[in-house]
C-alpha cells in the first residue's frame, strides 16, 4: 500500500495539468473502497476482477498472490491526452517501484516537450 | 575488565579488521563505524596493554560479551521490521540497503562475540545471524523475482481502452480520464 500513498504526490502533479492517477488491481471494489478510505486516496482504484485488462496489458502474474490467485505485475504507464504511452515502468522483482519523485520529474520533462 | 576484553581483540585484530572489530571502548557501537575503530585498534596494538592489571570485578566480564551477541541477534531480527517500516522510501524498498546493512552488522557483531567467547549459545547466535542473512538474500533476490511481462506490453505505444468499476462501483473508462489530462495508469498487486 505504501506505493499508493507515494502516488498522492504524483496525482497532485498531474491534477495541475487536469490529469490524474488511476490504479488497476484484481481487488474487488469493496476492498478498493476500504483501501481508498483507509489511506485517504483521491484517485480512482479500478477493479479488474476478470483480469481482462491486466491480461490485455501483458501484466499477468499467475498465482502471484499468497492465496494463489492471479494478480498484476506492478507497472506504470504515463498516457498523454491522445492515448499515446509516453513512459512506462514494469517491475522485475516484487519490490521494484519507481520513486514517485522520479515519476514527477519524468512528468515535468516529458509533458513540457511539444510533441510532433 | 580491560585485560580480558582487550587482549583477544588485539590477537585477532588483523583478521577481523575489514568489518571493524570492536576491541576496546564501546563494543556495542563500534562495528557500525569502521574507520575510527580501525584507528583505535592499531593504537591499541601498539600500546602495551599490561598497564591494567586483573583487578576486574568477577561478575562484570561475562556481561559484556553476552550483550554483544544479543545485539547481533537484535540487528539481524530487526532488519525485517526495519525494511517494512521503510517501504515508503523507494530506493530502500528496491535495494533493501537498510535491512541488509543491519543484517550484515548483525553477522559481524555475532562473529566478534563468538570469537571472544566460545560459549555454545553465542556460537549458535552467530550461525543464526549468517543463516538469516542468507535467507534474506534468497528471498530478496531470488524468490521476489516476478515473471517477465508479456512481450505485448513492451510493444504498446497506445493505451488500450477499457472500462472498469471504481472503488464505489461506478464504471470509469480510461479514455474519459486521459482525454481530460495526462494520466498515470498504475497496476498494483492488490491490498493484501
Amino acid at each position: 500500500m505504501a506505493e499508493l500513498v507515494g502516488l498522492r504526490d504524483v496525482h497532485r502533479e498531474l491534477e495541475a495539468r487536469r490529469g490524474q492517477v488511476v490504479v488497476v488491481s484484481s481487488d474487488s471494489p469493496q476492498d478498493s473502497g476500504d483501501v481508498a478510505l483507509r489511506y485517504d486516496l483521491a484517485f480512482h482504484l479500478l477493479s479488474d476482477g476478470q483480469r481482462a485488462v491486466i491480461r490485455a496489458y501483458g501484466l499477468m502474474h499467475p498465482r502471484g498472490s499468497p492465496d494463489g490467485t492471479d494478480i498484476a505485475i506492478p507497472a506504470q504507464f504515463l498516457i498523454d491526452r491522445d492515448g499515446t504511452i509516453l513512459w512506462r515502468h514494469v517491475a522485475r522483482r516484487i519490490q521494484d517501484r519507481p520513486d514517485p519523485a522520479d515519476v514527477i520529474r519524468v512528468i515535468r520533462e516529458v509533458l513540457s516537450k511539444p510533441r510532433p | 575488565m580491560r585485560v580480558a576484553g582487550a587482549l583477544p581483540a588485539t590477537v585477532h585484530a588483523g583478521k577481523t579488521l575489514p568489518h571493524g572489530c570492536p576491541g576496546r571502548g564501546n563494543p556495542l557501537g563500534a562495528p557500525l563505524m569502521d574507520q575510527p575503530d580501525r584507528m583505535e585498534q592499531t593504537q591499541s596494538t601498539n600500546q602495551p596493554v599490561p598497564a591494567t592489571p586483573a583487578t576486574v570485578p568477577a561478575g562484570a566480564q561475562p556481561a559484556r560479551p553476552a550483550r554483544l551477541h544479543v545485539l547481533g541477534l537484535l540487528l539481524t531480527l530487526g532488519a525485517v521490521p526495519a525494511y517494512l517500516l521503510l517501504l515508503d522510501i523507494a530506493w530502500l524498498r528496491a535495494s533493501g540497503f537498510a535491512a541488509f546493512a543491519m543484517m550484515f552488522a548483525g553477522v559481524v557483531v555475532g562473529m566478534v562475540a563468538a570469537r571472544r567467547e566460545g560459549r555454545r549459545w553465542v556460537r549458535i547466535a552467530a550461525g543464526f545471524n549468517v543463516m538469516m542473512l542468507a535467507l534474506g538474500a534468497l528471498a530478496f533476490f531470488v524468490l521476489a523475482k516476478l515473471p517477465a511481462a508479456d512481450p505485448v506490453q513492451s510493444e504498446l505505444t497506445q493505451a488500450i481502452e477499457f472500462t472498469l468499476p471504481d472503488e464505489r462501483g461506478e464504471a470509469v473508462s480510461l479514455r474519459s480520464m486521459y482525454e481530460r489530462g495526462p494520466t498515470l495508469l498504475v497496476f498494483y498487486r492488490g491490498h493484501w
